[in-house]
């Protein structure tokens, strides 16, 4: 069966714009209009994944994550205007998986859609085997070792735990607190230029141009994200 | 009659200038005497020291020649000293003149009555030289401190038509006046100012015309000092001329308020014209294509709806960037983006202008010079990713081919150079490029409001940096911008010293990295 979407959204063209997108790929779809009204259906419908609007008109976008990541792990992407980029941090270190900035293009949409769903049926971010690939990247995390195609990488620590946690959440967002606390610890998560420097050095390690990156990309004033493995 | 009248007024008006001259120059000369305290006995010593030469060189019959010599020394200390010393001097010459020069020898008496001619023309002639030099000194010291007034005034008029802002304006009034006339200096409106019981404080409107801005007054140290009308009168010539500059000051402001205004206005009109104009176009084009699609899209052919439905997306992504500059526009200039600068790597920056252009930069070949070590530098990341976007934008729209962007650290700035072999920029249009609602005159058929450039000199000059562009040979446009790279270099040692060489053995944290 295809999955359940709850879309929590309080303009309606953009509810009609993504119950004809949705429905076009077979998805089964709920919608609600205002954050109260979501968070009941999520606990009635038991939901797959959640598109949720960072601007609704009673409770924000944030709040509803924050109250939906107290009983469940469903994967939740928010959609958001631009320069709303805060509200993308916050919402993110809340728990969401993804966001999206209006406006879209539905395939970029389905691709989100997709990874978020894939890690969730994966049971949240389990890895399932020792190996990790992302295109011509692979982490052994056993040995670890890294390997760009045929070509053995030699990385630091730091470098390779930081890599480690990208290739784990492949397709998804970690803002810039949870990727220093995750590498250098809780201590250090306003030290955001340990993490520009690592990811310099791992650009020029594993990309082929380092200012124009395949798979280590920037989300401007968020975070970062290892492109997700996957042909749309 | 009249003529005699005349040579007297005449000599008399020379000896007066004879005098004054005279005086300037002992005055200036009693600047550098010792002290006041000796005027006396340097009176009678000069009188001693007469009557002893004239005791030496003279015989004693010569009373003429002696007389002279007194006359002479009581002059040059009524000259020098004024009116006390040189009558102490007149009656120490008369007393040494008659003692040791009139028979009988060596005492006072007085055998002959002619003698007392002489004493009493000593007598008048200290009182005439003393009484004119006191004359004389006190025109000369008048003239003096006028002329001292008149360069404090006119250096508190020229200090003060350069500063700017009431406030400032303010200050140095109160400054000068202060040292001017030794008094407290209040401005204020009459009602405001505390009042003081004693009346030895001055109060001056300042007034320039019917326009009245207040009352300016002075409290001098020494109560008796506004008691010389000269004094009040040059108060109240500051008075006037400061209210005049005031006045003048406040016309200026309000000069620039309309100046201001009218050139607002003049923008909102340009905005509205051509917001009217680019956003109506695709709309229209969305507008047209979705009502065909509606009404006939099952006549229509596969290709015809496919071609209707691309331009819809096209169509409504170029609203959707209209959009979003008119909003940075807006927010930017009312200061509502502030600039969060943080530590960035330089090639992240421009990397992630890339990686956002990426579908719309098919028409561009790009070459990236960057440094090869990981420089840090201080900016607002997504802001200046919009700079980049925005010139490389406008190089796709301009000039497709081959653009080269360059980022390098330089003498504590960075410098960013795009770099086109497009046309260029007309000459003479170099600024004009950046105003908002401007596009080269080459290219007017190009779609948007011109809000890009403009928006890149906003968010450089936000981050306190300059933009420019200038021609290259032997063709295309070079827009480059610097900013300051920011100060407090963050501290990577510490950070480096955690990094061990490889180990071999996994060590616990690579075991809980995930959330």
């Amino acid at each position: 069966m295809m999955p359940q979407v709850l879309v929590v959204e309080d303009e309606a063209p953009m509810r009609r714009l993504l119950r004809a997108a949705l429905s076009s790929k077979g998805y089964r779809f709920a919608e609600a209009s205002t954050g109260g009204e979501g968070l009941s259906m999520a606990a009635a419908q038991k939901p797959d994944l959640c598109l949720l609007d960072l601007g609704l008109p009673d409770l924000d976008g944030i709040e509803v994550t924050r109250r939906l990541r107290e009983w469940t792990q469903t994967p939740i992407i928010v959609l958001s205007a631009r320069g709303q980029e805060q509200d993308k941090i916050d919402a993110l270190d809340a728990g969401a998986d993804d966001y999206l900035t209006k406006p879209f293009g539905t395939g970029e949409l389905f691709a989100r859609m997709r990874v978020a769903l894939r890690r969730a049926a994966r049971g949240g971010q389990e890895v399932t085997g020792p190996v990790l690939a992302v295109g011509e990247i692979r982490v052994d995390l056993d040995k670890r070792s890294v390997f760009v195609g045929e070509r053995e990488v030699h990385l630091t620590p730091i470098e390779y735990n930081l890599l480690a946690v990208l290739m784990k959440n492949a397709g998804k967002v970690l803002t810039h607190r949870q990727l220093l606390k995750e590498v250098w610890g809780a201590a250090h998560v306003n030290n955001t230029q340990y993490l520009r420097v690592y990811m310099v050095q791992l650009r020029h390690k594993l990309e082929q141009d380092a200012a124009r990156p395949r798979y280590l990309m920037t989300e401007s004033g968020v975070g970062y994200r290892m492109r997700a493995d996957e042909p749309i | 009659m009249r003529t005699a009248k005349e040579i007297i007024k005449t000599s008399r008006r020379s000896l007066r200038t004879l005098l004054q001259a005279l005086a300037n120059r002992v005055i200036s000369l009693g600047q550098t005497w010792p002290g006041g305290r000796f005027r006396y006995p340097l009176a009678v010593l000069a009188v001693a020291l007469v009557g002893s030469a004239a005791g030496a060189f003279f015989d004693k019959r010569q009373l003429a020649d002696v007389a002279m010599l007194h006359l002479l020394a009581i002059g040059i200390v009524a000259l020098r000293f004024g009116l006390g010393p040189s009558v102490l001097a007149a009656a120490a010459a008369v007393a040494s003149f008659d003692f040791f020069f009139i028979p009988p020898y060596l005492t006072f008496e007085v055998a002959d009555f002619s003698h007392l001619v002489t004493f009493v023309v000593m007598f008048l002639v200290a009182l005439v030289i003393s009484g004119l030099m006191q004359l004389v000194r006190s025109q000369a010291e008048a003239s003096a401190e006028r002329e001292r007034r008149t360069a404090a005034l006119n250096s508190l008029l020229q200090e003060l038509s350069q500063a700017e802002g009431l406030e400032k304006m303010l200050e140095v009034a109160t400054r000068h006046l202060e040292k001017t006339f030794a008094s407290k200096v209040e401005f204020g409106v009459a009602p405001e100012l505390p009042g003081y019981p004693e009346a030895r404080a001055l109060c001056l409107p300042l007034r320039s015309g019917k326009r009245a801005f207040g009352v300016l007054r002075l409290d001098p140290e020494d109560p008796a000092h506004f008691e010389d009308p000269e004094r009040r009168q040059l108060a109240a010539t500051f008075a006037a001329q400061i209210a005049v500059l005031f006045e003048k000051a406040e016309l200026a402001s309000e000069t620039e308020r309309v100046r201001l205004e009218v050139k607002s206005e003049q923008h909102r009109s340009a905005l509205l014209s051509s917001v009217s104009h680019d956003l109506r176009t695709p709309l229209a084009v969305i507008q047209g294509a979705a009502s065909a699609l509606v009404e006939q899209g099952s006549e229509l052919g596969e290709a015809a709806s496919v071609e209707l439905l691309s331009s819809i997306a096209n169509e409504a992504e170029r609203l959707n960037r209209l959009i979003g500059n008119l909003l940075d526009m807006t927010r930017l200039e009312s200061g509502a983006v502030p600039v969060k600068r943080e530590w960035l790597a330089l090639e992240e920056v421009v990397g992630a202008a890339l990686t956002r252009m990426e579908s719309r930069l098919s028409a561009l070949d790009i070459r990236v010079d960057l440094p090869s070590d990981t420089t840090l530098v201080a900016l607002d990341g997504v802001l200046i990713e919009q700079v980049l976007i925005n010139l490389l934008e406008n190089a796709a729209k301009y000039a497709p081919g081959v653009v080269e962007i360059k980022a390098r650290v330089l003498n504590g700035q960075v410098e960013f150079v795009v770099r086109d072999h497009g046309p260029g920029v007309t000459p003479g249009q170099e600024q004009l490029i950046f105003e908002k609602f401007r596009r080269s005159s080459a290219r007017v058929g190009a779609a948007g409001f011109g809000l890009g450039l403009s928006i890149c000199r906003a968010i450089v000059l936000a981050h306190g940096g300059q933009i420019g562009v200038e021609n290259c040979a032997p063709s295309g446009a070079s827009f480059r911008f610097v900013l300051p790279i920011g100060t407090d270099k963050p501290e990577l040692g510490a950070l480096e010293a955690v990094e061990e060489p490889l180990p071999s053995a996994p060590p616990a944290r690579s075991e809980g990295a995930h959330s």
